[in-house]
């Protein structure tokens, strides 16, 4: 096999994973921009060394293994104007389990969740979260103070992990069904 | 309430500060000591910021798939996974391709250190290029594979088989004066005769786009990805244009085609301006072969606002000699923002066409 190739079983486990290393990633860096920026550069070297990976091996922690290295480089290099975790918080926080079942199954409590989101709540959740909007843009979109935008956003996250929490058990459950 | 618990609020308020970039360095230093002491803090903090990321993740493409009509939001999973499975794959492929030898000629083109001029490429059409012809749906369309197709330049249109094959295919069926085929349509505007696609790839009102007008609009292909140029990219073919019987003998007078051309695109995880580009070019069919004589390419750079449109204006000396026409649209990202997947989607509107033949009569097409 060239040096160059892919096995397609590689490109498989790579895009399930895309979920839960976004996740793993964001943990270490909340900031979204940066995120996306690590995630992509994970992906490029993940399939550069991909005849490197053990078919045997822990996929999800040789992937995770990685994305740490990036997300330090990433604050070594913008150290001096971004706030962010020192490397030992980080260190700290990569040790924490993010598994891609769970991943999947909170996954899906959220979607019943979010159904019970009242309408002016999913207004401004898609805004933040699907548009990307800061909250001065829509604290004018929706007519409301910056402040009122803000405690809407805690209380909709607050939510919505109290209640993803409470359904786990169910949805887990169902899907041993 | 106790302090453990008080701690734990402490947590849930940094790190939505910290989530919606409303925080500072007291804020950066007060979360970093709670979740440098409190497996609990971590474990919470951990939690607020997955559901942060699962509602980003899911939300970029839900509403592809929402209707207007519908009020709710859901969270579809498969149309995801699919679309960020192809996207990786798109990405890892790279590798896979530069050991085709049957790709060599597209890896000479996608070369971004060859100059464009030489750029010529000669691709007979793949035996499976016409996947629409495939697999028991009704073809009107022969067979017989479509004669080659040598395009020069260096664009989208120049760098995209699946196009170039789309083309081939359009040319054919204009050469054997086909009133029907799968995938397009045949019209008439006087004595100009055209391949025309728009219908074919038109859309309704989706991802928050608006038609600029009407009710449809051209959705341009998914962009591929190019790991190794850090750019991605999409181009379709939208009309080819039979001009032997309207510009014979017209051509030393000057015949041109005037076109315009409105751009926008969607909002996804992949930031940024789009390059959108129109591409013509003039072919001449001699013994068998189409040869492009004459090509134009036309960009613009889109704004990042989805209910703006941005429009494109163009003017193409047609070559003599000339016996076709072809119009693309592309659509083109660079830099780091090209490697993520492409969720937002990117559309075209109100086409328009003119042929300005030399005694100044104009046929819009």
């Amino acid at each position: 096999m060239s040096d160059d190739l892919v096995p397609f079983d590689f490109s498989r486990k790579l895009t399930a994973l895309q979920r839960s290393l976004y996740a793993y990633i964001l943990t270490l860096l909340p900031n979204r921009a940066d995120a996306e920026d690590v995630l992509q550069e994970t992906n490029l070297i993940l399939c550069r060394k991909a005849n490197e990976y053990d078919p045997k091996g822990h996929f999800q922690g040789w992937a995770f293994q990685i994305a740490r290295y990036q997300v330090m480089a990433q604050i070594t290099k913008t150290k001096r104007n971004r706030l962010q975790f020192s490397t030992e918080i980080v260190e700290t926080l990569a040790a924490e389990e993010i598994d891609a079942k769970d991943m999947a199954l909170s996954q899906k409590a959220l979607q019943l969740c979010y159904d019970l989101l009242p309408d002016h709540m999913k207004k401004i959740a898609r805004l933040r979260f699907r548009e990307d909007a800061q909250l001065k843009d829509i604290s004018a979109r929706v007519g409301r103070p910056l402040g009122s935008v803000s405690a809407t956003l805690h209380r909709i996250r607050i939510n919505l992990t109290d209640c993803v929490r409470k359904k786990l058990p169910v949805v887990e459950a169902e899907s041993e069904r | 309430m106790n302090a453990a618990n008080e701690h734990l609020k402490d947590v849930e308020t940094l790190t939505v500060r910290v989530l919606d970039n409303l925080h500072n360095q007291e804020d950066m230093d007060r979360l970093s000591a709670l979740l440098s002491v409190s497996a609990e803090a971590r474990s919470r903090y951990s939690e607020l910021v997955i559901l942060d990321s699962m509602l980003h993740w899911e939300t970029s493409e839900v509403l592809e798939f929402e209707q207007p009509a519908q009020k709710t939001l859901s969270f579809p999973r498969l149309p995801m996974v699919a679309s960020f499975a192809a996207a990786i794959i798109a990405l890892c492929s790279v590798w896979l391709l530069k050991d085709d030898s049957s790709m060599a000629t597209v890896q000479t083109a996608i070369n971004p250190n060859q100059p464009a001029e030489n750029a010529q490429l000669s691709l007979a059409p793949q035996s499976n290029a016409q996947p629409e012809e495939e697999g028991g749906s009704p073809a009107f369309v022969p067979n017989p594979p479509a004669p080659a197709l040598e395009v020069g330049g260096d664009s989208p249109f120049v760098r995209s088989i699946a196009t170039r094959d789309e083309v081939s295919r359009g040319l054919m069926i204009l050469q054997e004066n086909k009133s029907f085929a799968e995938g397009g349509l045949v019209q008439f505007h006087d004595d100009v005769v055209a391949w025309n696609r728009e219908e074919h790839v038109s859309v309704p009102t989706e991802q928050g786009i608006l038609p600029l007008q009407g009710d449809r609009m051209i959705k341009l292909s998914k962009l591929t990805i190019d790991v190794q140029t850090q750019s991605a990219e999409s181009s379709d073919a939208i009309r080819i244009l039979d001009l032997r019987e309207v510009i014979w003998g017209k051509e030393d007078a000057g015949v041109s085609l005037n076109t315009s051309v409105y751009f926008n695109q969607g909002v996804g995880i992949a930031h940024g301006t789009t390059e959108f580009s129109l591409t013509l070019h003039a072919i001449q069919t001699t013994d068998g072969a189409n040869r492009s004589i004459g090509h134009k390419e036309s960009k613009l750079s889109s704004d990042l606002n989805p209910s703006t449109w941005e429009e494109l204006n163009s003017e193409f000396e047609i070559p003599k000699g000339t016996d076709y026409l072809v119009v693309a649209l592309n659509a083109r990202k660079e830099g780091t923002h090209a490697l993520l997947p492409d969720f937002g989607g990117h559309y075209a509107d109100q086409l328009s066409l003119n042929l300005v033949l030399g005694d100044r009569k104009t046929i819009p097409l």
